[in-house]
């Protein structure tokens, strides 16, 4: 023990001086260094000094021309007229100002470059070569013009002043140089700093001693042979001289080391040079170094001492410590080892669990900051992903992260790293995900982990399984959908079902309020069948439902063709104004019966003729028409106007059709579903106003198919406006615009109680080329006509408006005639049939009629030609050719719609045979002899053979006379497709059932006469 | 010789460098032929000449001398006590250009020193741009009319100016020639001294002389005189002359006035180098023309060829003597001149006649330099040094 504690005294002893010579030498090499960080540092303080003891001096030069410039400016400040008298004056002037600010020369030089001075006046510039050029402010510049006087000019130019005759330019001073450096105290008195100045060239302003430098030389040229340790030094310095920089140098020159600092001296094109000695630094340096040195040593042995002492203490301290820290590590050592061997079992409960399940494993372990050391993945893992080893597969947890779906990627590996670094170790790791497998594509699998953690939660190991549920996922997946699809199927049948049911209600409602008309009239009429009026009465009754129940029938048909795809829109050729007049035509009567005002206003369209369908369009048009008219009271307004728009591209015309009224209009509700089948704002029997609900429906879907689309705007208790957009390709160019030369610029009157109708006449007029006036009043056409003969500008034509209220049009007409004579065309415009007035209006003065709308072509048409003559619009007599004795032979199944036929037929005049199948038919013409039948309607739907079939065998009779028979089909069968199978059957018409006896008649003698 | 040296070495004035008594013939010679006066400069004032800056004196310290010799500007008044404290003088001189500048210097020194002693001097220095008899003629009456004690003329056309000064003179004007041109009491001229150059015709011969020496005495030469009937340009011209005249071999092919103005003297020697491929140098007779000259001669690159001689000390010219375009240049002491001028006038205002205290004419050296002395040259009257 002894001999430990004298041992470890000894390496106490040694260590203490092994550690003395080390700091000795410490400090040595800290010396050494610290006297070049010294020299480096004194470097640094003397390049400042220098730096700003040459600034110093370059502003004291500065300012010392400043003071001149003042002197100057002052001197011309007090320049008097009188003192430019003469040139005695001018001198005595120069001389004070010499005097009173103490300098070589003050000078003024005129334009002609005459230098006045105190006691000269001379002419040449030589030496003053800069003053040949215009100052344009205050110059320094150095004279040196035989050498040994070198002297500073300070020029200014001087504006307004004038001496004998010539302009004064320039002021200057001269100011002897070395006198001027010698005042700046410039010129050092020790040897061992230098003050200079010198030009940007090198040249020096003065023949001073600048160091070891000959007197007088230029610095540039003789540093040249001055030692700089690199070319970089000399190069720089020149560039600075150059460009006016300031620096620093050191160098060698002539065997004394030289720290040079310049500056420029501000306005001058000067460098200001300060030269030190370097070994007034380096002596500095020396003396520092030393201190160092001396005052190094005595503190290490002192450190020495003191380490000693600690050093023994530490000894003695450290060996209590250790045998602490030795009775720890044992206790640490049982408790780690008995950590592993659980860790060690639960890996194994692990294995077991794994193996049974099937499952991959994977481990992780954890140092005590909770980084990851090692990662594992077991081969059943791989496996399951396709990889057959840890080439494939690498041990790290990449290889399982770069797998993972893009859309569960995220989620699942923060799910990781928030197990792992829960340290309270309530966060469980169980999750389900998909990852991309080598061969397999993106499997569902299933994670689930458990931690183990040190004491302050820290993990240790993350041991988990990894089981494959993509089948069972899937099968979830599959199982999901159907259910889905299931519902979505539920839905639909159960939405088709209450479809079907409101259908059914909305049918059955509709359906039967007609059809209890019916059979109670019929009742009624049978009970009163004596009674000749009352059973007429229920007959029309009968009638109107009946038209009702089938306009039902059409409209749910028609819904039910649009909605099933077989309606096609077929275009033709179709002329606007044709449709407008059906249109009126067909809503006259109704208009009149409900006491409508009604109008239609064409004016704005370009394009007449157009290609569309025009059957379509007439539904569309009548439809919306029929509403308006239903849907507002007696002295309401209803009204039709065509816009033609200009946006459509060429070939093409635009159109809005507007339909307005000043009906019960439409709740803001009902607008949203106004075009949905079977919608009625309130039922027919509430409102009082039958209908199906489905004609804004077909209206919508008709507007639809002809591409175009239809709005509406209502309020309720004002009104309804609907606006259908179409477009159409048009057929033939625009109605011509121009105007009619013979009518250019000749005046026309309007009049018509109308407002619309004379605004859109009078625009179509003022198109043609005529000026026209326009009045509601037929009195004030007349007061007007007058008028225009007075006044010698007479109208040139006249449209007159049937039905005005304050007087009749053919009175106004016999007014007007009285005053303008005969030649003047006078126009009748009506809205309804002329034929019976037609006689008196002719005779009152009426060269022609028109019916409204009239549209621009049809107003042009008229003015253009020639009036017609009376008569010239007389209805042909209508051909009222009989049947009587015509043969017709009628193929019809059903007995009733036989007699039907029948007895229509015979109404007629025609002899009737009857077949009751197409079978029969055809057997019975093949023994017939030509002539014998003038034509055959044919029924379609028949039991044996239908119509299409029986047409088609007589058509390939070879019975000449037969087998070409007319052949009309007669046929419920009445949609656009069925004319046409009727047609390609071979059939020479079709009319639709229930029969309309004019259309039966109107085709049987179309058909005969060919 | 200077009017200080005057003063020190009194009547002696024999300072002759060796070739000097060959020059004197030839100038006694061709002065002889000549109406202008200032050909006399080859009579009493010519026994002290010019100097020459050897070509192959290469110490520094020679070349300062020679240069310092050549060009002084430390001059000393010569201890004469005018008898007045204020004197006003009326200098007029043939044209503005740097050379009367290097007079104006001297006079503005020498004034300088009288004002240290308490002597005020005034005086007017001027000139035209252009040399111009008639513009002369008009100073001096004009300033004959002013009262100054002295009109100082750097005479432009001898046969004009003379009449002139002869006319103020009689009405009581003190007058008194300076500078370049003198116009010589010989030729009838009144006036009282003079102060300059006497040895213009010398310059020329000595300038040629070492033309000749430098082409092996045998080549093709121009010769660029200067202003037409000026003195010292004419004189220089005939010295040229007579030495070319000398030597069989050497060729006068081109004689051209260029009026002291580098411009014309660089287009005459433009077309001289065009018309003889075969020139071989150009002896110029003014301060301008061999600046002139030297710039043609670069331009055209052939500087390798063409040997210039010329005179004074322009600082471009220098700069190619130095660059060894120029060979040889002769530099007058303008400095000396102005000096010396106000120290005569003020004599003659005091009433003193030359003679015992100053000479008629003060003589001022002309020294011939080479390359090597150029750079100590330039230096010592531009500061450049390099």
């Amino acid at each position: 023990m002894d001999q430990q504690k004298r041992q470890t005294v000894t390496y106490a002893v040694w260590g203490g001086m092994v550690i003395a010579v080390i700091l000795l030498l410490s400090t040595v090499w800290v010396t050494s260094s610290a006297r070049v960080g010294t020299r480096q540092a004194v470097d640094q303080v003397s390049e400042f000094y220098l730096e700003e003891l040459a600034g110093r001096r370059a502003e004291v030069v500065t300012d010392e021309l400043k003071t001149h410039f003042t002197y100057m400016e002052n001197a011309l400040g007090i320049l008097e007229d009188r003192d430019l008298e003469s040139q005695e004056s001018l001198r005595r002037f120069l001389g004070r100002i010499k005097k009173l600010y103490d300098v070589d020369r003050f000078v003024l030089v005129d334009e002609n470059g005459i230098v006045y001075t105190e006691h000269s006046t001379v002419s040449g510039l030589s030496r003053y070569s800069f003053l040949s050029e215009e100052l344009t402010g205050p110059v320094v510049r150095t004279s040196n013009l035989y050498g040994a006087r070198k002297q500073v000019i300070l020029a200014v130019p001087v504006e307004d002043i004038r001496f004998q005759g010539a302009r004064i330019k320039v002021c200057f001073t001269q100011v002897n140089i070395d006198e001027m450096l010698s005042s700046l105290t410039l010129k050092t008195s020790n040897t061992e700093t230098w003050c200079n100045l010198y030009y940007q060239n090198g040249e020096s302003l003065t023949d001073d001693a600048f160091g070891n430098l000959p007197e007088g030389s230029n610095l540039l040229t003789a540093l040249l042979e001055a030692d700089m340790g690199n070319t970089d030094g000399y190069e720089q310095l020149k560039g600075d001289f150059a460009e006016g920089r300031k620096g620093h140098l050191s160098f060698t020159y002539q065997g004394s080391q030289e720290d040079l600092c310049y500056v420029p001296v501000e306005g001058t094109g000067w460098m200001l040079t300060v030269l030190i000695r370097d070994n007034v630094i380096s002596d500095q340096i020396s003396s520092i170094s030393s201190g160092m040195i001396s005052r190094g040593t005595i503190q290490i042995i002192i450190t020495v001492i003191v380490m000693l002492a600690v050093f023994l203490m530490l000894i003695h301290q450290s060996r209590k410590n250790a045998e602490a820290l030795l009775l720890q590590e044992k206790e640490d050592g049982a408790r780690i080892r008995a950590a592993y061997d659980q860790i060690g079992r639960e890996q194994t409960a692990m294995e077991n669990i794994h193996t049974a399940m099937g499952s991959g494993r994977w481990s992780m372990e954890f140092d005590e900051h909770g980084e990851m050391v090692s990662c594992t993945w077991s081969d059943v893992f791989r496996r399951m992903l396709g990889y057959e080893n840890e080439e494939d597969f690498p041990d790290r947890l990449e290889s399982w992260s770069d797998l993972l779906h893009e859309e569960d990627k995220e989620w699942v590996i923060r799910e990781y790293w928030d197990t792992v670094k829960d340290y309270t170790g309530v966060k469980t790791y169980d999750v389900e995900y998909r990852l991309h497998t080598r061969h397999a594509g993106c499997r569902w699998f299933h994670a689930a982990g458990r931690l183990s953690r040190r004491e302050d939660g820290s993990p240790i190991t993350f041991v988990g399984l990894f089981l494959d549920i993509d089948d069972e996922r899937k099968m979830e997946e599959r199982l999901e959908r159907q259910k889905i699809d299931l519902q979505d199927a539920l839905a639909a049948a159960q939405h088709a079902n209450r479809a079907k049911t409101t259908f059914l209600n909305n049918m059955s409602h509709d359906i039967r309020t007609p059809m209890n008309a019916i059979i109670g009239f019929t009742s009624l009429a049978a009970a009163h069948i004596d009674n000749k009026e009352q059973v007429q009465d229920y007959l029309a009754k009968i009638t109107t439902s009946s038209n009702h129940l089938l306009s039902l029938i059409n409209d749910v048909l028609d819904m039910s063709r649009i909605e099933s795809g077989k309606v096609k829109i077929e275009e033709k050729e179709t002329s606007l104004p044709e449709i407008m007049h059906d249109l009126k035509t067909i809503v006259q009567a109704d208009i009149t019966s409900k006491q409508l005002e009604f109008y239609i206003d064409t004016a704005d369209v370009i394009n007449e003729h157009v290609l569309c369908d025009r059957l379509r369009l007439n539904q569309v048009l009548l439809n919306l028409l029929s509403n308006a008219m239903k849907f507002t009271g007696p002295g309401g307004i209803v009204s039709v106007r065509i816009l033609q728009k200009g946006n459509a591209p060429e070939g093409f015309a635009s159109y809005d059709f507007q339909i307005r009224d000043t009906g019960i209009g439409m709740s803001p509700e009902f607008l949203e579903h106004v075009f949905e089948p079977f919608e009625r704002e309130r039922t027919s029997t509430v409102s009082g106003i039958q209908g199906t609900g489905l004609g804004m429906a077909i209206t919508r879907n008709i507007v639809d198919m002809m591409g175009g689309t239809i709005s509406v705007v209502s309020e309720v208790g004002k009104g309804t406006a609907f606006t259908v957009s179409l477009q159409f390709r048009t057929c033939d160019g625009p109605v011509r615009q121009e105007a009619i030369p013979e009518l250019n610029g000749l005046r026309a009157l309007v009049a018509d109680d109308d407002f619309n109708t004379c605004s859109s006449v009078t625009k179509m007029l003022a198109t043609i080329g005529m000026r026209p006036d326009w009045t509601t009043s037929g009195k004030e056409a007349v007061l007007r006509a007058k008028l225009a003969e007075e006044q010698d500008d007479a109208y040139a034509a006249y449209i007159i408006d049937w039905l005005m209220p304050d007087m009749n049009g053919v009175e106004v007409v016999r007014r007007i005639r009285g005053i303008i004579g005969d030649e003047t065309p006078i126009i009748i415009l009506t809205a309804y049939d002329w034929s019976d007035i037609e006689e008196e209006a002719r005779e009152a003065g009426v060269t022609a009629f028109c019916s409204k709308p009239i549209f621009l072509s049809e107003l042009r048409e008229l003015l253009e030609s020639p009036f017609a003559a009376p008569g010239a619009e007389e209805d042909v007599q209508e051909d009222t050719a009989s049947f009587t004795g015509k043969k017709i032979f009628l193929v019809e199944d059903n007995e009733l719609n036989q007699e039907i036929a029948v007895e229509i037929l015979k109404e007629e005049g025609f002899a009737v045979d009857v077949a009751d199948d197409g079978s029969v038919a055809v057997e019975k013409l093949k023994e017939t002899k030509p002539g014998q039948y003038d034509v055959i309607l044919m029924d379609i739907q028949m039991p044996i053979m239908n119509g299409f079939e029986a047409t088609r065998q007589i058509r390939a009779l070879d019975i000449p006379g037969i087998s070409d028979l007319p052949i009309i089909a007669m046929t419920a069968n009445a949609f656009d497709e069925d004319r046409k199978a009727a047609l390609e059957a071979g059939m020479n018409g079709h009319i639709a059932k229930p029969i309309d006896v004019p259309k039966l008649l109107a085709l049987l003698k179309e058909i005969l006469k060919r | 010789m200077s009017l200080s040296e005057y003063h020190e070495n009194g009547t002696d004035r024999k300072k002759l460098p060796g070739r000097v008594p060959v020059l004197l013939l030839l100038a006694a010679i061709s002065c002889g032929s000549m109406e202008l006066t200032g050909c006399s400069a080859g009579g009493e004032g010519a026994e002290e000449i010019s100097r020459t800056v050897s070509e192959t004196d290469g110490a520094e310290a020679q070349e300062r001398s020679a240069v310092s010799d050549a060009v002084r500007f430390d001059r000393m008044l010569d201890g004469y006590e005018p008898q007045k404290d204020r004197y006003n003088f009326h200098f007029t001189y043939k044209m503005v250009h740097p050379w009367w500048d290097a007079v104006a210097l001297g006079m503005e020194d020498a004034a300088k020193q009288y004002e240290a002693m308490g002597i005020t001097i005034e005086y007017e220095y001027l000139a035209p741009d252009s040399a111009s008899a008639q513009d002369q003629v008009r100073r001096l009456n004009e300033a004959s009319g002013r009262g100054f004690d002295v009109i100082g003329v750097d005479v432009a056309d001898v046969d004009i100016i003379t009449p002139v000064i002869n006319q103020i003179m009689e009405e009581g004007q003190k007058v008194m020639t300076f500078s370049s041109s003198d116009a010589p009491k010989e030729d009838g001229c009144s006036r009282i001294a003079y102060v300059g150059n006497t040895h213009n015709y010398e310059d020329g011969a000595e300038l040629t002389e070492a033309l000749c020496a430098k082409l092996g005495h045998h080549g093709k030469v121009a010769l660029l005189v200067g202003v037409e009937g000026a003195p010292c340009h004419e004189q220089r011209a005939m010295g040229a002359q007579d030495v070319i005249a000398k030597y069989p071999g050497m060729e006068l092919v081109e004689i051209a006035y260029d009026e002291d103005t580098v411009e014309k003297s660089c287009a005459f020697t433009k077309e001289f180098l065009a018309e003889h491929d075969d020139l071989a140098g150009i002896i110029c007779c003014n301060m301008s023309n061999p600046v002139g000259a030297a710039r043609a001669v670069l331009e055209a690159g052939r500087e390798e060829e063409i040997v210039i001689v010329g005179m004074d000390h322009d600082q471009e010219a220098l700069g190619y003597l130095r660059d060894g375009v120029i060979y040889a240049l002769g530099v007058q002491d303008c400095y000396s001149i102005g000096f010396d001028t106000v120290q005569v006038a003020i004599r003659i205002a005091d009433g003193q006649l030359p003679g015992e205290a100053y000479p008629e004419k003060t003589e001022e050296t002309t020294t011939v330099i080479y390359q090597d002395g150029a750079a100590m040259m330039l230096r010592t009257l531009y500061g450049e040094y390099d």
